[in-house]
């Protein structure tokens, strides 16, 4: 069975998400994931669809655990977890996969991204304020002014993603797309 | 829980788990009761279907069945059914509405 391992590291994980759609277009499908690193196996191109989920709590909390054990009913894998992040997958042949089918439901899930990019925004801003007069540490924070531009493009635009949410909420259902 | 949270309308996702659970039902029997009923236009993503069941669960709409069962079964309650009802009248309500006043502009 060939196997590769890729290293690379995402802000954002919609570009995540699509990347590894592309991966598994490509006959990759990704069997493991630790910071930075995941780990394919050759599978039949398309094979899988991938989500990336971000949990309400850490994988080993009961909440979380009720949450992957119903998706595993329901017939999608759980294919590994990262900090309150879970990896998902599901057979193409068994249908199209979105997690999503209501607008409310979206709406929390983007409120839940919001908050965390935003927290590790904030904490990452601290950092670069409480050395910006250290000549010490003056290259160093350069990785941290770079992450706190990055999350706020992704903080910009989860807002705008849930604001147009909410705007198509108050008119209506969502459609079942396909 | 707010009294108007009580009041207000069903989403569709809940109204259909509500028809589906009058039998006891996993959920994925949920996903394809409401898919084949619907004739497929109403879909539940699991994620969806998920949340929907926690929030009914809470508000004591829905129960979790205590049963050696694989799969995790629910049912409606007496409370879930009146809200089915409740809904019901609503929705019966609109669609008079709606027959009288569309008649009405087309004569």
């Amino acid at each position: 069975m060939k196997t590769k391992t890729v290293y690379r590291i995402f802000v954002d994980y919609e570009k995540e998400e699509k990347w590894l759609n592309e991966m598994v277009e490509k006959g990759w499908a990704l069997e493991s994931f630790r910071f930075m690193r995941y780990r394919f196996r050759s599978v039949e191109p398309g094979m899988y669809t991938y989500r990336i989920e971000l949990l309400r709590e850490l994988p080993s909390h009961p909440d979380s655990k009720a949450y992957m054990a119903f998706m595993t009913e329901v017939g999608i894998e759980v294919v590994d977890t990262s900090y309150r992040w879970v990896f998902l997958r599901k057979r193409t042949s068994d249908g199209p996969f979105q997690l999503y089918s209501d607008f409310d439901s979206m709406i929390q899930r983007e409120t839940r991204i919001i908050q965390l990019y935003g927290t590790v925004l904030l904490a990452n801003f601290v950092v670069v304020l409480a050395n910006f007069s250290n000549p010490v540490a003056k290259w160093t924070i350069l990785l941290n002014i770079v992450v706190v531009a990055m999350l706020a493009y992704a903080v910009q635009h989860h807002t705008w993603k849930m604001r147009t949410l909410k705007g198509l909420k108050a008119i209506g259902e969502m459609k079942s797309s396909d | 829980m707010t009294q108007q949270s009580n009041t207000g309308a069903l989403t569709e996702a809940v109204y259909y788990i509500l028809l589906s659970l009058q039998v006891p039902r996993h959920g994925y029997g949920m996903m394809q009761f409401v898919q084949e009923l619907s004739q497929g236009r109403v879909r539940l993503a699991p994620g969806t279907l998920y949340g929907a069941l926690s929030s009914l669960v809470e508000r004591g709409w829905i129960q979790a069945l205590e049963g050696t069962a694989r799969k995790k079964e629910y049912e409606i309650t007496d409370a879930g059914r009146e809200a089915l009802k409740t809904e019901l009248r609503r929705l019966e309500e609109l669609v008079r509405h709606g027959h009288e006043w569309t008649k009405e502009l087309d004569t």
